[in-house]
């Protein structure tokens, strides 16, 4: 069980997070939605260590988080941007968490080939990160972190600079991996679509306020009038 | 047809100087109008490389000075900048030294100098160049803490990566071309530094700019030149070691 408690966060007087709290079973995916400023990344970025908390409580099967480094969390955060190491080649990039754990050179190139076939990424391994798509380089970033199978993954809204074709791969994707593998994850986006598409538990956040619904259907209750006005409009075409 | 003269005339402009130097460095009493009615001699680089001169201990001395110093500048100015790279005012502050004259510069590190009893020794030189070079190589690495590397390097902690690893295996990797550049440039400033190394060095400290201005005081164009051949070295070496990289990286390309 994942339990995040009480975490306020003011930058210059701004409050930004007020008593953020939720929890989170593992293997399931949580979105997480909320408008632009609202203090989403705040909350990924304190979650993965990045920033300190003004206080709160974060634990991972009872065990306090925010006492440990963030290289020793096993908490990988992805942003918006893949951020690729462009000195590396695919492989390289693929390969980079296993290479920090030293793991024997025949197995590291196992697991990264056999990654490399789920993400359909086996015939990009050689090329540089500058040749890859911008949806092959989200796949590339998705592996790199999937590779070292973390406890949490916190995706910053990691399809938002895909375009639309890209963008439902992406989805597809990860729905096809989320499946595969048991994948604990806090899923951040601004689109509701998107939102209930990726997560089993659903959160709101405004203002810097968090909101936890029970199941996904009380969520549809809740949000009844935004859910019907967005199919009403897919009704149009 | 155009873009092929205006380059002949660039090279043209670029390298005269040059063979100028390495003529006026193998002549025996060249005196004008005289320019071409001279004997040839290799006697000066003969000499230069026998080491029978004190030119030979003024490349040294300078190859010492300014690899000491281009390392400092470009290691502390890697990390120092990093430090920086949120503050705005320490970055403008860098740009002080290159708003007043290196003469000026030097004229103001004097007074604490010779309280320290640095002037007139290597060390000193050594010192006050590397104060000038510092802010260069602040200035440039403060282009290279972007956002994007910022967060490339926390993507790689939350990746398991300890402090060490994050710099060896993808800032370093990463800023390798500013690394060199600033290397080259910091190099390239203090071998042909002249006004801070005559302040604080106080004449005692003969790097190959203080030589070679001896040697154009003394009216000696056969010495001065060989000395400005040998200054020109480090740029005709980098050229060449900057077109071996290049054509390396078109090829893995």
């Amino acid at each position: 069980m994942i339990k995040v408690e009480n975490i306020n966060k003011n930058f210059g007087g701004n409050t930004v997070l007020k008593n953020v709290s939720f929890e989170l079973q593992p293997n399931t995916v949580l979105s997480l939605l909320g408008k632009s400023g609202c203090g989403k990344t705040t909350l990924l970025k304190i979650l993965a260590g990045l920033l300190q908390p003004d206080n709160g409580v974060f634990e991972l099967y009872e065990q306090d988080v925010f006492s440990v480094a963030p290289q020793q969390r096993g908490i990988v955060y992805l942003s918006q941007e893949p951020l690729l190491f462009s000195h590396l080649n695919v492989f390289e990039n693929l390969a980079y968490g296993l290479r920090i754990r030293k793991i024997e050179k025949t197995l590291l190139k196992t697991q990264v080939e056999e990654l490399a076939e789920k993400l359909k990424l086996q015939d990009q391994l050689n090329k540089n990160t500058e040749q890859l798509s911008g949806g092959q380089k989200q796949r590339v970033s998705f592996g790199r972190a999937l590779i070292i199978n973390p406890k949490i993954m916190l995706l910053d809204e990691p399809f938002g600079s895909l375009d639309a074709n890209t963008r439902v791969e992406m989805q597809e994707l990860f729905l096809h991996v989320k499946q595969t593998i048991n994948m604990t994850a806090l899923f951040v986006t601004h689109d509701l679509k998107e939102a209930l598409l990726m997560g089993n538990q659903m959160a709101v956040m405004n203002e810097g306020s968090l909101l936890q619904y029970k199941s996904i259907q009380d969520f549809s209750q809740s949000h009844q009038a935004q859910i019907k006005a967005e199919a009403e409009f897919w009704k149009r075409f | 047809m155009i873009k092929k003269s205006l380059y002949l005339v660039l090279v043209t402009v670029l390298v005269l100087p040059v063979v100028v130097m390495l003529y006026l460095s193998v002549v025996n009493q060249w005196s004008f109008p005289k320019i071409f009615d001279v004997s040839i001699s290799w006697r000066l680089w003969a000499d230069f490389f026998s080491g029978n001169t004190s030119m030979l201990k003024s490349v040294l001395l300078s190859l010492f000075l300014s690899t000491i110093i281009a390392s400092t500048a470009t290691f502390f100015g890697f990390f120092v900048s990093q430090q920086l790279s949120d503050r705005p005012l320490f970055i403008k502050l860098s740009y002080f030294p290159y708003l007043i004259a290196p003469v000026v510069f030097g004229a103001m590190l004097q007074f604490y100098f010779t309280l320290l009893g640095l002037t007139g020794s290597v060390w000193g030189v050594l010192l006050a160049q590397v104060l000038f070079v510092f802010p260069y190589s602040v200035l440039l690495f403060s282009t290279f803490w972007n956002e994007s590397v910022r967060q490339t390097a926390f993507q790689s902690t939350t990746l398991g990566a300890t402090t060490w690893e994050v710099f060896s295996t993808v800032l370093f990797p990463m800023a390798q071309p500013w690394l060199y550049l600033c290397f080259l440039q910091c190099f390239l400033i203090s071998w042909y530094e002249y006004g801070i190394t005559q302040l604080i060095g106080i004449g005692k400290v003969e790097t190959l700019p203080i030589k070679t201005m001896l040697f154009i005081k003394e009216a000696n164009p056969h010495l001065a030149a060989l000395s400005a051949c040998i200054m020109v070295f480090p740029i005709v070496s980098f050229l060449i070691i900057n077109r071996q990289l290049f054509a390396k990286k078109e090829v893995i390309a």
